[in-house]
């Protein structure tokens, strides 16, 4: 594997990584922008529309017809977030030159078609087309309005929401139901071209070959966005202590009740991020995790049970699936676990594990476009340049103490429970 | 030792796998891929949750258990008579899982060192059944909370209800993790009988793929496999109608928007058919309703879909049905649509431009298929299960697939008298 990264000017960097084990290429354009609570809704619009159709081929139908041709090119978005950052990303990906049938450059063709979806919409006279816009409303609409049926995903929102209340991160990622009504062609369209001004852009590009190209067509396009000012982003933002831990429940029709607790560090406490790395593996990250052998398995409490460390906010977020007359004593079991992780009652062969894990976690993020890429943008969310041995070695010398004097910083911040409606949880589907 | 060895080579991409009729019972499947990082392993028994009748060559009955045993059987058989299998995989920092499907129950594991160690666990631990009543006990309370978990999945409640709606008889609509109160009748007695029924090596395959060798995993294989003569295992199902339950079913649920799936229900193949009935109806699907379809801009225009609209189709030992569904407030509305295309193509022909366009794409589907040793894995294990036809044979089998197969396809199997229409409704509060 080589990998080398060039500025493309207009404050762009692109990541080029050749591993000639691949039998495809990927393309992965990462906007960043400020979570801006006004601005997640059309910014989402925004990045969906793009995929659907462009300038070239002005309906999703003929853009569809030309991704197929192209050996079933892919060319999608994803809108998602960091803390306090929202994230953006147009990704593509395509058969690599050597299996073409005609001998013909799909490399070429492939980032003409990305490039003319971000950069060349279908607009005019300074509107996004009619029916485009009107597909992408209607999705971004239902996008909101059906968050609640994946009920883990809706929690750990919902928990979001309430542990980050009054900063851009409790902003939900695709904004609000209400802001999303307003949006129009042209509000949109503004909004696209302010994105393209104000974002900070990272790309990343892995093939099999040298593929010189890529470069060349990127700078070209880029060079060509007016007035670019990309925002001063602050990816690391602590979340603050609430003086009392937030609880709050919602009732629905459901048979298994969600619970999440967020416990942060604080705004003011500086925090070893490989100690909160090492503590977040122990805890609840594998089958060997606290969290895992206690809670579910030994107590067979919930079915999942996981932990998650939300770096720039310094949080960490454990969430379960329980049964409603087990809430009390599963939250109990989660504590006892973090207050165990703050005793040392941890060992040294679970540290062991932990970064036989993570090691293992690394090799796999190797062997696929979205790993490599993924590793490039939490470099930069970090604002670190290490290598994955780097990042390794680093764990591996993380030290017990550590461990302990890290999870002697978390406080209960939040408990969000999403419980079943009275009458539903013996389940059944009302007919 | 003597081995029985076929290679399959890919004639599109020049990779091979290894084929071994290993001499006690077990077919091993490896496709060595050095140049990747890690190395994966699957070891699959031809038993899922549609196996709940079944005799051996001795018996004269046929035997019928509760449903959800092979799932039951997955969860049971990480637990040893001293320890936790997975803390075992911990230990070497192998990432293990298991899962078990219709038809099917397959253990993994993925690792980027110790390899061998990783196959020397996995082919010890399934091959050493640990049960009592006591952890049978206690694993009733997780897969409970687990039953409870995928009651709250609408796209699982609407596809088993799509799938009740199309069978009369075939097990294929029970929930592979059973009922709570169907796994209320597992004891220990019946565990290991299933166990000692389908758990035979001539019913299995151990598939391996990635920075490994054929000679290291034969080396381990002949270390650890217990011979088994082959028990001549018959699994029966009643003789199913080939009309549907009902055209129609609904529930209500906590969703953002009613889902729908439409089903056409038609005649199961096997072996390399199978394969081949479901290559060109995903082409003749996609053809009629994918995202380059007149009908989807119709659709779309009418906004009668979103993007979440998609075509799939689902096969296994006894039945074979061709899927549309999405989120749409008028899901009848969509049917009809659908009818009437599928008239017309009838009659009219469909598209040959869009067929031969989509049939491109397929081939970079499978040219891909074998991407990184995660996807070679599932690949090895699909074939095996698919009546242990060439790994390769997509390519194969697509490249000889022409127009008038289509429609031939079309005439058969999407039949206006085989459709049924599942429906998930908004459960409102006041519901």
């Amino acid at each position: 594997m080589q990998n080398s990264s060039v500025s493309l000017g207009n404050g762009i960097q692109l990541t080029e990584i050749l591993d000639p084990k691949f039998k495809t290429c990927g393309l992965f354009i990462r906007l960043f922008l400020t979570r801006d609570p006004e601005k997640a809704a059309v910014r989402a619009l925004v990045i969906d529309l793009l995929t659907n159709c462009s300038k070239d081929y002005p309906t999703l139908a003929a853009l569809s017809l030309r991704k197929q041709w192209l050996y079933g090119a892919a060319v999608s978005s994803k809108r998602g977030g960091v803390g306090d950052v929202q994230e953006l990303t147009i990704s593509a990906s395509w058969l690599d030159d050597r299996f073409a049938l005609d001998g013909e450059s799909v490399t070429d063709a492939a980032l003409d078609l990305t490039l003319g979806c971000l950069l060349n919409p279908n607009a005019q006279n300074g509107e996004f087309d009619a029916a485009a816009f009107k597909f992408a409303k209607q999705n971004l609409l239902d996008t909101i309005d059906c968050e609640i049926n994946q009920k883990r995903g809706y929690a750990l929102t919902k928990s979001a929401e309430l542990a980050y209340v009054g900063e851009p991160a409790a902003c939900p990622p695709y904004g609000t139901r209400e802001s999303a009504e307003k949006i129009t062609p042209a509000s949109a369209y503004a909004a696209w071209e302010e994105m393209l001004a104000e974002a900070q852009i990272e790309i990343v590009a892995v093939t099999p070959s040298e593929k010189p190209q890529i470069r060349e067509k990127l700078a070209a396009a880029f060079a060509g966005i007016q007035n670019r000012r990309p925002q001063d982003i602050t990816f690391e933002t602590p979340s603050p202590c609430k003086t009392e831990v937030k609880v709050a429940e919602e009732e629905m029709p459901v048979t298994q009740c969600k619970m999440v607790l967020v416990l942060k560090t604080g705004k003011d406490q500086p925090v070893q991020n490989d100690a909160m790395r090492m503590l977040n593996l122990v805890l609840g990250c594998t089958t060997g995790s606290l969290l895992f052998t206690n809670v579910r398995e030994k107590r067979s409490l919930c079915y999942y049970c996981a932990s998650r460390y939300q770096r720039t906010k310094h949080a960490l977020l454990i969430d379960c699936g329980v049964r409603t007359e087990q809430i009390d004593e599963a939250r109990e079991a989660i504590l006892e676990q973090v207050e165990m992780m703050k005793n040392g009652e941890f060992t040294d062969a679970q540290m062991e594990e932990a970064i036989l894990s993570q090691a293992n976690a690394y090799a796999s993020a190797t062997e696929s476009h979205v790993g490599y890429a993924t590793w490039v943008f939490n470099q930069k969310v970090s604002g670190s340049n290490r290598t994955m041995e780097e990042a390794l070695a680093a764990l591996k010398a993380v030290t017990r103490e550590q461990v302990v004097e890290t999870a002697k910083l978390l406080q209960l911040d939040t408990i969000y429970v999403l419980r079943a409606a009275q009458n539903e949880a013996e389940g059944g589907l009302a007919e | 030792m003597n081995y029985e060895t076929t290679v399959f080579t890919d004639a599109c991409t020049g990779d091979t796998c290894t084929c071994i009729h290993h001499p006690s019972g077990l077919e091993i499947r490896v496709m060595e891929q050095p140049e990747f990082s890690t190395a994966h392993a699957q070891f699959g028994t031809k038993y899922g949750s549609i196996n709940v009748r079944f005799r051996k060559a001795a018996d004269k009955d046929f035997t019928e258990v509760p449903a959800g045993i092979a799932h039951f059987l997955e969860h049971k058989l990480f637990e040893n008579e001293d320890c936790d299998t997975f803390a075992l995989f911990n230990k070497i920092g192998a990432n293990a899982n298991a899962y078990t499907s219709f038809d099917r129950t397959v253990y993994l594991f993925s690792c980027s060192e110790n390899f061998d160690k990783g196959l020397e666990i996995l082919l010890d631990f399934v091959q050493k059944p640990y049960f009592t009543e006591q952890t049978v006990q206690k694993e009733q309370g997780i897969i409970g909370q687990e039953i409870k978990m995928y009651l709250d999945d609408a796209n699982d409640r609407l596809f088993y209800q799509l799938l009740r709606g199309l069978y009369h008889n075939h097990p294929v609509t029970i929930d592979v993790a059973g009922s709570v109160e169907s796994i209320a009748q597992i004891t220990p007695e019946l565990l290991y009988a299933c166990y000692h029924t389908f758990y035979n090596l001539h019913n299995m395959v151990l598939c391996c793929t990635g920075n490994i060798t054929v000679e290291q995993v034969l080396k381990t294989a002949d270390k650890l496999l217990i011979p088994v003569e082959d028990q001549g295992l018959e699994s029966a199902f009643l003789p199913e109608p080939e009309t549907v339950v009902t055209p129609y079913a609904s529930a209500k649920m906590a969703v953002g928007k009613t889902m729908f799936m439409i089903g056409f229900k038609s005649h199961p193949e096997k072996g390399e058919e199978e394969l081949k009935a479901a290559l060109i109806s995903m082409l003749t699907f996609s053809a009629i309703a994918g995202p380059a379809s007149p009908l989807y801009q119709k659709l779309i225009a009418e906004e009668l879909i979103n993007d979440t609209f998609t075509t799939d189709y689902f096969s296994g030992d006894g039945f074979f049905c061709l899927l549309a569904g999405g989120e749409s407030d008028n899901p009848q509305a969509v049917e009809d649509a659908l009818l009437a295309e599928i008239e017309r193509a009838k009659t009219e022909g469909i598209d040959e431009t869009l067929f031969e366009t989509l049939k491109r794409a397929a081939y970079g589907e499978a040219v891909t298929a074998n991407y990184s040793p995660e996807g070679a894995v599932s690949t090895l294990v699909d074939s095996f299960m698919t009546d242990r036809i060439s790994p390769f044979a997509r390519g194969e089998v697509l490249a000889k697939l022409t127009i008038a197969d289509a429609q031939e396809c079309l005439r058969e199997r999407f039949r206006s008298d085989r459709v049924c229409l599942s429906v998930i409704e908004p459960e409102t509060a006041e519901a």
